[in-house]
């Protein structure tokens, strides 16, 4: 897998440089392929940041070796006021599927599920002091870990932006 | 759909309901695998049940469970260290009480020849800790809020919302604070603690937990003043100088929890059948009928 890993590093750095061109180089949302292909070559600028149906995102780092996981906008948005956020222990093996952490909104506490296997690396301290930083903005500053990558090409399995979108409006 | 509601009506251990909830939100959380190919779900289910069921036609049922449980006063995720993205331990909680329960250490503890006077149970709900026991009707939904349509924001005020019908059948008139859970206004010349006479009273505590829109826990009522003494030890669900009180604490003595059990499912199906209007999505499915379950009935349905 490593060499999966390898593979896919100078594709990441690379569309890291010109990151203004990657929304109009999405893959149509009909198009997915099967569990278990594993194609590069449907479009290497999808595997950046990918989303999950339970409405996590997960985003390569340059080096596509780290990744960044939080909540969706609208996910964020559905649960409301965020006045806790549960942040995995560093060195935590995850799998894929299994709670990374949990957002708890007035009375609601929800899991954050993993996209991928992997192991963390840190919880965004930030969230200790302000939880709210999610409902600012999920995507970006209220990231909930930072976990190293067991396997890149599992990120391959998850839905892009427009498949993760369409889930939302179904 | 169907709505399947189990009642348990004698007092009842809370590691009873707990397995069965587990059971029940495991069963929902597979199916929900299974059935969406677009999901994260290409990984070996973690639990050896899931492996065993084979894939359903139809998702399994919501159900609704109320019961009271022997005394028992449980945390929700604030009040436990950060260790527990995994379901609690089954080592003897005892010995790592959390700090809100600390001053009632020796509630837990047998002494000499008494049992101890309460259990304390870690669970992955929302809100903080909480009292359950005799005297209180505690009302658990293990359904996929996305089926029926319901934000987390909106499942939780639909149960406070049924709360509330249930409290106006019977001529209390319920309401929600900026604090969480369903309050209301003491009868007046009622005794106070703290000089409070004035202050809501909170009567319901909620809280919920999610996975994958799969919701678990829900709603403690306090139906007699039974309850009142234990809540009276801790600062419930964090609110200090709030106090609680039940529905014979402002008026209306005499009521079963099987019956208060009852109505409320009731309040509850008509308040998701009418609700869609707190829902930015009015997709979700309707509640066409209620049948009771028995626990034998729900343990080997797998």
């Amino acid at each position: 897998m490593s060499s999966v890993a390898r593979a896919i590093r100078p594709f990441a750095s690379r569309v890291l440089s010109q990151k203004p061109l990657a929304s109009a180089c999405q893959v149509s949302p009909a198009f997915r392929f099967p569990r278990g292909t594993r194609s590069f070559s449907q479009s290497p600028l999808s595997q950046l940041k990918k989303y999950t149906e339970s409405h996590e995102w997960i985003e390569l780092a340059d080096g596509g070796k780290t990744a960044k996981i939080g909540i969706t906008e609208y996910a964020a948005h559905s649960l409301g006021d965020v006045v806790f956020v549960e942040l995995p222990e560093v060195d935590l093996e995850i799998v894929a599927g299994e709670p990374v952490g949990a957002v708890e909104s007035v009375k609601s506490a929800s899991d954050v599920l993993s996209p991928v296997a992997g192991k963390v690396i840190k919880g965004n301290s930030i969230l200790e002091d302000k939880a709210k930083t999610i409902n600012e903005s999920p995507e970006g500053e209220g990231w909930i870990a930072e976990i190293e990558v067991a396997d890149v090409a599992e990120l391959d399995a998850l839905l892009d932006e427009a498949a993760y979108k369409e889930t939302i409006d179904a | 759909m169907r709505l399947a509601h189990l009642h348990l009506p004698h007092t009842t251990p809370f590691s009873r309901v707990s397995h069965l909830q587990q059971t029940l939100t495991t069963r929902l959380l597979t199916h929900k695998k299974l059935a969406s190919p677009g999901s994260i779900s290409s990984q070996e289910p973690s639990n050896p049940s899931a492996t065993l069921s084979k894939t359903p036609p139809s998702p399994p049922d919501p159900t609704i469970i109320t019961f009271t449980p022997n005394p028992v006063y449980t945390t929700g995720r604030r009040d436990l260290p950060p260790s527990n993205t995994s379901p609690p331990s089954t080592t003897n909680p005892i010995l790592s009480l959390p700090p809100a329960l600390e001053p009632i250490r020796s509630l837990f503890t047998p002494d000499g020849t008494k049992p101890a006077k309460a259990e304390y149970h870690p669970t992955l709900r929302g809100g903080q800790t909480t009292y359950h026991g005799p005297g209180q009707m505690v009302a658990y939904t293990i359904l996929d809020l996305k089926r029926l349509g319901l934000t987390p924001r909106c499942h939780i005020r639909v149960l406070e919302n049924s709360v509330i019908d249930l409290l106006k059948s019977y001529g209390v008139e319920g309401f929600t604070t900026e604090d969480p859970g369903v309050w209301v206004n003491p009868v007046s010349g009622s005794r106070s603690a703290s000089g409070s006479a004035l202050q809501p009273r909170k009567i319901t505590a909620v809280g919920v937990h999610l996975r994958r829109n799969i919701s678990s826990f829900g709603i403690g009522l306090n139906v007699t003043d039974e309850p009142m003494w234990f809540f009276k030890q801790i600062v419930a669900c964090g609110l200090e100088g709030k106090e609680a009180t039940s529905l014979q604490g402002v008026g209306v003595p005499g009521l079963e929890v099987g019956d208060v059990a009852a109505a409320f499912v009731e309040k509850f199906v008509s308040r998701v059948n009418a609700d869609f209007a707190c829902g930015e999505n009015s997709l979700g499915e309707k509640i066409d009928e209620v049948y009771q379950v028995r626990e034998e009935d729900l343990l080997n349905s797998v």
